[in-house]
Formats: C-alpha cells, structure tokens, sequence
C-alpha cells in the first residue's frame, strides 16, 4: 500500500480568522468559505476550492467591507449566497450585527490584486431582528434554504425569507444562569429538520420550529461550558458536543442523564465538533489546545459492522473507537474543523493566525470503511 | 544269646494264640447282646422323638410365654429349631395348627420387632437384637439396613435440630424463642457438635459392621449414609462458625475449629473407607474463609470511613474559610498572599500521614487476627492443605491483594467524580504514590516475614495500577483546580463590558484572587509533593528586577507592527507552548500546569471581546500583576511571560483603537505595587 498518510495543505490568510464552512451546495467541489477577522485591516473572505487532480489550491479573495467576520453559514442550495455574523467597528463603537450577503458572480478569474477584487454585499440586513442582542450565529435550515436560524444574545427565532424581508416565524428565549448568551445552535437533520437546538452554558435545549416549544434538554453533569455541538447525520437521536474540559462526549438525546461516551484528549477548549455526513463512525474534533483530531465512534454509529471479505458469513468491527489522528499542523487555536461537503474523506480547519489547513483522512482508514483492504 | 531268643520267639508265638482267642470270645458275646442293642436304640430314638414332640407341641406356649417375657431370643431360638421339623411333617393336622399358631405369635414378634425399631429411645442392645432377630426371621438384610439406618438416623437428626436451633438463634439473636434456648459460643457450639452427633455417627457405625459384617455391598450404603448425614452436620457446622465476624471472637473460634477438628478426625478414624479429615479440613477452610472475608470486609469499611473522614475534613474549613477581601490579601507592597497553610487550615501532610498510618495499621491487625490461625498447636493448621491455601489464597490473595485493589478502587472512583473537593484528590493522589512505592512492597515483606511464607508475591501489577491511579488522579486536580481557575477567569472577562471601561487605577480583584488561588494550591501542593526542578532564571533573581526585565516584551508596542508579522515573529522566538505536556509529581509541575489552562483561558476569553482604549489599558495591568505573581512557582518562567504576551498581544488585535494606546510602564507598575 501507498504512504499512509497524505501530506496536509496548508494556506496562510493575511489576517487573524474564525470562520469556516463548507459550501454545501457546491457538491461537485471540495470548496470552503473562510472569513477574516481583524479591527485593524480590511477583511476578506476567500472561497477556496481544491483541486483533486492537481492537489492545488485555487483561492477566490472577495472584500468584506462589512466589518470582521465572525460566523459563516452558506446557503444550502445556492452555492452565491451565505448568511454571517460580523462585527461593525465606527469610530468609537463597536457592534455584532448579522445579515445574508450574496457573493457576485465572478468576473475575472485570474485577478487577486487587492485593487480589483469583488466584494460581498449584504442582501439581507437582519438588524430588526436581533435588536439589541448580540448575534451568536445563524443557520440556514439543512433541506429548505428559505429558512433559517438566527440565534442572538438569549433568543432563538426562526425565520423565513420572503421577498418583502426576513419574517420572523417565532421566537423563544434560552437562558441558563450564569450564562450571558447563548454559545452556538445546531439543526437536526432528522425528521425534515423540525428540530433545532441552541446551547448555552452545559446545556443544549432543542426546539420544535413547527410550534416553536422545547422539544428536550440536555445537561452535561460536570457542568462544563459546550462550545460545539453537532447531530449525527445518518443516526437518529445521536449527538456529539465539545466543551471547556476539553472531553468530547456522545449522547442518546433520548437518554440524555447519562452521556453514551466520553473522550477527553484535548487539553483545553474544544471548539468545533463535526460529524463526517457520508461515514458517522468519524467525527472531527478541534481545540484551542492548537489539536485537531480525527476520533473513530464507530461502535457508536449508524454503521458499526462491516461484511468480512475472508468469510461471507462474519461480521466484523470496521474500526476500532479511539483516536484515528491527530494532527499537529496549527500552532493557535483552532476554532472551526470542517468536513468537506463534496468529498467524505476532505476536511479544513482554520486557527486563529489565520492558517488554513485542508488535510485527509488516512488511506488505510478509508479503505477499511469502504471495505476495499 | 541264641538260646534267649529262641525261647523269647516261643513266648511270644504263644502270646498271639492267647490274643485271637480273646479276640474269638469277644464275638462271640458281641453276636449274642446284638438283638439287645438294636431294642435299646430304638427305645431312645423313640424317647427323643416324643421329647421332641413334646417340645413341638409345648412351642406356642413357650412361644407366648417368651413374648410376655419379652425374650424374644429364646423364642426364636426354640421356633427356628421347631421350624424344620415343623415344615417337615405339615402334612399332618396336629402339627400343622401348631405351627400355624406358632407362625401367628412369630408374625406378632416380628411386628414387636419392627415396633422396636421405629422406637427411637430404643436402647443399643435391644436394638441389636432386634435386628439380629428379625435377620435370623429372614428378612432381607437390604430392607433391614435400611430400617436401622432410619432408626439411627432419627438420633442424628435429633442432635442436628440443636444445632441449627443454635445457627439460627446466633443469625437472628433477637428471636429468643420459647424453649428458651441459650445462645452458646463458638466453643459451647463446638463441644454440644462433637458430643451429640460424633458418638452417634460412630455407635451407628460399629453397631452396622456388627450386625451386618457379612452383608454383601453393605459399607457402600453405610458410606453414603454416613456422608449424607456429615455433609448435613459439616454444613451446619461451616454455618455457625463462620457466622463469628467479631474479632474478639476470634481467639474461640480458632479453639473451637482445632477442637472441632481433633474430635471429628479421631472419632471417625477407625471407620474404613471414609476420609472426613479432608471434609473437616475443608469446613475448618471454610470458616477461616469466612473469617478472612469478613476481616477484609473490616478493613474496607475502615477505609471508607477514613477516606471519607478525610474528605470531611478537607471540605470543612473550605465552608468555613472567609471569601478573599480585597486587600486583606497582602499588605507589604507586592508581597503574595499569607502562606496557604495557615489560609486553608488543612495540613494535607499529615492527613496523608494518618491515612497511610490507618492503612498499614488495618492491614497489620488483620494480620494479626488471621495469625492465629496457623498456631503450630492447632492439629489442622499444620496440615499442607490448610497451609497452602491458608497462605497463597487467603493471606495474599484474600487480605493482602484485595485490600490493595480495593484501596485503588476506591481513590480510582474519585477521578470521575465531579464532586470530590481538589485536596482530597492531592491527598489521594500522594497516598496511591506512596503506597506504591514504599507502603505496599513493605507491607508484603511484613506479612512474609509474618506467616513465614517463603514465596515472594508479584506485585508489580498492583504497584503499576497504584501508580497510574496517583497519576490519574493529580491529573484530575490540576484539571479542576486550572478548571476552578478557569471559571474564575472567564466569568471576569466575559460578564464585563470591555467597550465603556473606565481608566484603570487597580488590578482587578478577580487577578487577585487568582494569585491567591495559586498560592493556596501551591502550599496545599507543597505540603505532598517536592519542588522539582525549575529552569534557572537568567540574570538576578530579584522578583522586581526579573518582573521588569520581562515587562520589555509586554510592553513593546505591537501597534507599530504589521499585526500578522508580529504574530509570526513572536512564533519564532517563543517556544510553543505544549499543553499536553503530562503531569509529573512535582510541585512545580503541577503548578505549571495549573497556571497555564488558566492563562490559556484568559487568552480565548479575550479574543471573544473587543476592548476600548482603556479595557486593553485593564488588561495590560492586570497581565503585569499576574506576571509579577506567577513566575516564580512555574517550571520555566518563560512559559508564563509567554502566554501573559499572547494575551496582551491578543488584546492589543480586538482593541478597537488601532493602533492601541497603551499605559506607560511606569504607570502600571505602580498600579500594580499599589495593591
């Protein structure tokens, strides 16, 4: 067999950044959108596409004129448009706004010179629905992109895009003593997607979007803050969230007193917990501990057994749980990991010095999940 | 001489014709007196037959006369010799009533018999006898055993009954019933055991090989009666001893176990073909068994009440401890906090003390107790069964390992446990260490020594695992101490509004408290663990001069460079900091560590905010206090300078005034001496 690892791709941004999603509508290309954030400089977002055969990195630079970018959320069906929080900095006052902003179709293919870059404008202003809270973030909902969940300070609404403007379906607050807002939400992909959970403090609530009424809650005994949490794709009622102890932990939300595991292998913050959408049994996990790691859950996934290729009859594990890898290539926090949408064995992760890294799963991993060794 | 012997010859030839005239004559009388004879013969044939007959015809009478009597063996006697003739001369009427008759009151001896043997106050003799009659009767013997061994069985039962009524009184001894049964001791218990059942099992025994010697197959049945019944007595016996779970009971119960054993192994000795030394050896195992298992029970729980003693103690003075004020925290200009001991009030050293005392102490008299058991006088304890197993099962396994693992379990527990106060952690942390590397290989030289035993035991598992559960658990006190901190930490910068800060004039009471915090964690730390090793400082060491000397970097002013040049500059210098770095037991060590999850804290919780001219201008002073504070309990000094210029660096980027002002040096440094 081959090298077992391929070699990580590293992309250094200008600026400090904490933003990074995959732009699920593309499905054809493995492609991230990635923000900076800087009160000092302009910020940019760059659109990122990796190019399979070539192993090159081809990078579309947009202006931000917005102000710093502190979330991003690409539009599930069209690849142009992406919802984000950003902070807007005047003179004296500084303030965390949200909008939808639609990238322009790209004129010139070859220019990054500063001068003549395109910029992101905002479709979409949603200051009349935050208010005075502080947004947290905002996602659109997985299988209707009209839709989406704009979480600010303590309040979760659930909104609808129409032509005459954001409409707000409902709202609910979550607050947690304690806690001054809410840390992060999440969709579950399940069931048309009428679930969405926002967490905040050690607790993740989990809202009904067709009443707008809590749906279950979630507590993490030890009480230790959740950063990231994200559901397993292709397994109901499984979850996984990452906090301030550093320990990844799997749940049944349907038996949420006691957690189905937990692994603690950073050593401080966890920050972004992702399930990988084609193959559950991987779940990506990344840390202000500089860390990112692949983590095998396999017995605790949608698909824990694979046909043995010695004997029909046999049945045998696909992987062992515990630490697949861990890669070494940040050196600050990594704030956001993400999986490729188009390809199952690509993921990203951005720390905040502004490195970008596109690395892969292991070959002999991927072989045994495909079952090809 | 010829002449002699010729007339000799004559002599003698005229002897031999004397002789065969005697011989002639003889004859001739013994022809005539035949007839006579023949007469007299046949009158005494005669005589005897009507004597017999008369006997016969006298038999039911007799018969009667001996079942008033109630000898039953000279009835028997007579009837088996009446019997054959009897049988013999059925055919004629007369004999037969009588034999008719006889066989009625023979039917009615049988039946007087079997009666006898139902009869459990029966006496041995007449027990005997009946058996041996109603053989001679000719019922088979198979029946007959099995008669007698239910008559026997009955007494044995009997005697079983007293026991059990002791077993349950002595499990329930409140239920002091009305036959006013008096709760005896181990040795009472034993004594009523050996004298009741004992000498019946062996009366029962030789009575049987009396009575049915020739039987074919007999002993076999007698074997499995005999071991039917002991088990049941063995069982009973196992019951009761092992129910003595007092220590001071001990020193009877090892009497009462040697008694048990003699009595029992020299009143079956003389029965072929039953080994109850090894039955008796093994409820003399089982009860030392018990015995073992209930002192290691003891030593647990002796545990647990001390751990959580301990525990008590820890979170006692903790309630009580009044919360920081500010200002009462040092008084001399920069001076740290009042030494942590006398802040805490816990002196861990010697809790760790005690409970390694307590440790050693329970191990030693478990030991102690145990030893009776292999008193050279004790008939069973120098059999090699008991002392093989006495000491490899037992010794090691049951008492010497087990409290070990136990102990291990025990603090293992804590490490998940999100409750446990962080001290007690340390304090476990230090006890696992300990054990591991002095307590437990003495301890098992002790108990060596003590039981003599020539085999040295592995402890290598035991002594690894221990060392594991100390590493383990000084992890899970850093982790919630640099959590505590953490907390602390975050919530200070989180819950305040960095955009309308005022001018500073003071160090924020939270980095006070902070520095307090670390100094209690580095007495409590300091108490258990050694210093370790710190990397040696560059230049003087005075506090105020090095504190300077590392303001250079904090104070540089990043505002004047390329923010991503700076970062990557920094990077150069500085040596990444490895927070997976692992715990070792040092006080410096864990110090380093604590203070940089907490530091690492304070650089994410501020790059979630962004801060006007004077929030930076706060955290830049609040560094500078820490700064001055921090370095001198950590491993490398650099690692604090480091990460406290992360987080002013880090500042400076959210700051909204670019580039940044920032306080003068010397304004922050009397700030900071201020406090």
């Amino acid at each position: 067999m081959g090298e077992e690892t391929e070699p990580s791709l590293i992309y250094g941004l200008e600026l400090q950044g904490r933003s990074l999603a995959p732009i699920t509508a593309d499905t054809e290309n493995i492609s991230f959108m990635v923000g900076t954030q800087s009160l000092k400089s302009d910020n940019f977002v760059y659109i990122v596409t990796l190019d399979e055969d070539t192993g090159l990195l081809h990078k579309r630079i947009l202006k931000y004129p917005a102000g710093e970018v502190w979330s991003l959320n690409p539009n599930p069906t069209d690849p142009n448009l992406f919802l984000s929080t950003y902070g807007e900095k005047s003179q004296d006052s500084w303030k965390k706004k949200a909008a939808v902003f639609r990238i322009p179709e790209s004129k010139n293919n070859s220019s990054n010179d500063e001068g003549n870059l395109d910029s992101v404008d905002i479709e979409v202003q949603l200051d009349e629905i935050t208010g005075k809270n502080e947004p947290v973030g905002a996602w659109y909902q997985p299988n209707e992109a009209s839709k989406f969940c704009l979480i600010a300070g303590n309040s979760v609404n659930y909104l609808q895009l129409q032509e005459s403007g954001p409409t707000k379906i409902w709202e609910a607050e979550h607050s947690v003593r304690g806690q001054t807002k809410i840390e992060t939400g999440a969709w579950n992909p399940h069931r048309h997607c009428h679930q969405v959970s926002s967490v905040s403090g050690s607790q993740v609530m989990t809202w009904d979007t067709r009443t707008g009424d809590k749906a279950w809650t979630l507590n993490v005994a030890s009480g230790s803050n959740i950063r990231s949490m994200d559901y397993n794709p292709n397994k109901q009622y499984y979850l996984a969230t990452g906090g301030d102890d550093g320990s990844l932990i799997i749940w049944d939300y349907r038996a949420p007193s006691e957690p189905l595991t937990t692994v603690r292998e950073h050593s401080h913050w966890l920050w972004s917990v992702r399930y990988n959408s084609f193959h559950d049994q991987l779940i990506l996990s990344a840390g202000s501990d500089c860390r990112v790691q692949l983590h095998s859950q396999a017995s605790l996934s949608s698909e824990p057994l694979r046909q043995s290729l010695e004997d029909d009859d046999v049945q045998e594990k696909i992987l062992d749980d515990g630490i697949v890898q861990t890669f070494f290539d940040h050196e600050d926090s990594v704030y956001t990991a993400e999986w490729s949408s188009a390809d199952p064995w690509t993921f990203a992760s951005l720390s905040y010095d502004g490195r970008l890294v596109i690395s892969h799963v292991p070959r002999s991993v991927k072989y045994r999940i495909l079952n090809i060794d | 001489m010829r002449v002699d012997f010729k007339s000799m010859e004559e002599e003698m030839d005229q002897l031999a014709e004397s002789m065969s005239s005697i011989t002639r004559f003889s004859n001739q009388i013994s022809e005539k007196l035949r007839s006579r004879r023949q007469e007299v013969a046949s009158l005494s044939a005669t005589h005897s037959t009507l004597q017999k007959l008369e006997c016969v015809l006298e038999l039911p009478d007799r018969l009667k006369e001996s079942v008033q009597e109630e000898e039953y063996t000279k009835a028997i006697h007579h009837w088996n010799k009446a019997n054959a003739s009897l049988k013999y001369y059925r055919d004629m009427p007369s004999f037969a009533g009588i034999q008719e008759d006889c066989e009625e009151i023979i039917c009615l001896i049988q039946h007087k018999l079997e009666q006898r043997l139902q009869d459990p106050d029966v006496s041995a003799e007449q027990l005997s006898e009946s058996v041996r009659l109603l053989q001679e009767l000719g019922n088979p013997a198979d029946n007959l055993i099995q008669t007698f061994l239910a008559h026997e069985a009955v007494k044995l039962d009997k005697s079983l009954e007293v026991l059990r009524a002791q077993v349950h009184l002595c499990q329930d001894p409140t239920k002091v019933n009305a036959d006013s049964v008096v709760l005896m001791d181990s040795l009472e218990f034993i004594d009523e055991a050996c004298n009741g059942f004992v000498p019946i099992l062996a009366d029962t025994a030789t009575l049987f090989y009396q009575l049915f010697a020739d039987h074919q197959g007999g002993e076999v049945i007698l074997n499995d009666w005999i071991t039917e019944h002991l088990e049941e007595y063995l069982n009973i016996v196992k019951t009761r001893l092992s129910l003595d779970k007092e220590e001071r009971e001990s020193v009877i119960l090892v009497r009462a176990l040697d008694r048990f054993y003699k009595k029992l192994s020299a009143a079956t000795r003389n029965l072929p073909g039953l080994d109850t030394c090894q039955a008796s050896l093994n409820v003399v195992l089982a009860v030392t068994e018990a015995c073992v298992d209930a002192t290691a029970a003891n030593m647990e729980a002796e545990l647990r009440e001390n751990v959580l003693a301990a525990r008590q103690a820890i979170a006692a003075p903790r309630t009580r401890m009044p919360p920081p004020a500010e200002g009462a925290v040092n008084s001399g200009g920069g001076a740290v906090a009042p030494p942590g001991a006398a802040t805490s009030g816990i002196n861990l050293i010697e809790m760790v003390n005690s409970l390694q005392d307590q440790i050693v102490d329970s191990l030693k008299t478990a030991l102690g107790r145990l030893k009776m058991f292999t008193d050279p006088e004790l008939t069973f304890s120098v059999k090699s069964g008991f002392r093989s197993r006495f000491s490899r099962d037992l010794i090691w396994n049951s008492i010497f390992f087990k409290q070990f693992w136990f102990i291990r379990d025990t603090c293992h527990k804590f490490t998940g446990d999100v409750t446990v106060p962080p001290a007690l952690l340390l304090l476990l942390s230090r006890t696992c260490l300990d054990l591991h590397v002095s307590t437990i290989p003495f301890l098992a030289t002790y108990t060596q020594d003590e039981f003599g035993l020539s085999e040295s035991p592995n402890l290598s598992k035991i002594c690894t695992s221990m060392a594991s559960t100390s590493q383990l658990l000084l992890e899970r006190y850093v982790q919630v101490e640099s959590g505590d901190l953490s907390v602390l930490l975050g919530k200070s910068v989180e819950a305040r509004d960095w955009l309308s800060s005022v001018e500073p004039r003071s160090v924020r009471a939270v980095m006070k408290r902070i520095v307090e915090d670390v100094n209690l964690i580095d007495s409590q730390v300091g108490q258990l663990y050694e210093e370790g090793n710190k990397k040696p400082r560059s230049g003087e060491s005075t506090r105020r001069l090095g504190g300077a000397s590392r303001a250079r970097s904090v104070f540089s002013n990043y505002g004047n460079l390329d923010s991503s040049l700076a970062t990557n500059i920094q990077k150069l210098f500085s040596e990444r900091i490895d927070f997976f770095t692992p715990v070792k037991p040092t006080k410096v060590s864990v110090l380093t560590l604590i203070i940089k999850l907490g530091l690492k804290t304070l650089l994410e919780c501020v790059r979630l905010k962004t801060f006007s001219k004077y929030g930076l201008q706060q955290i830049q002073v609040d560094c500078h206090y820490l700064q001055l504070h921090l370095w001198k309990f950590v491993q490398d000094e650099d690692v604090v300078h480091h990460l406290l210029d992360e987080i002013m660096y880090s500042a400076v980027l959210r700051s909204l005034h670019q580039p940044p002002v920032l306080m003068e040096a010397s304004v922050v440094e009397v700030i900071c001496d201020k406090v």
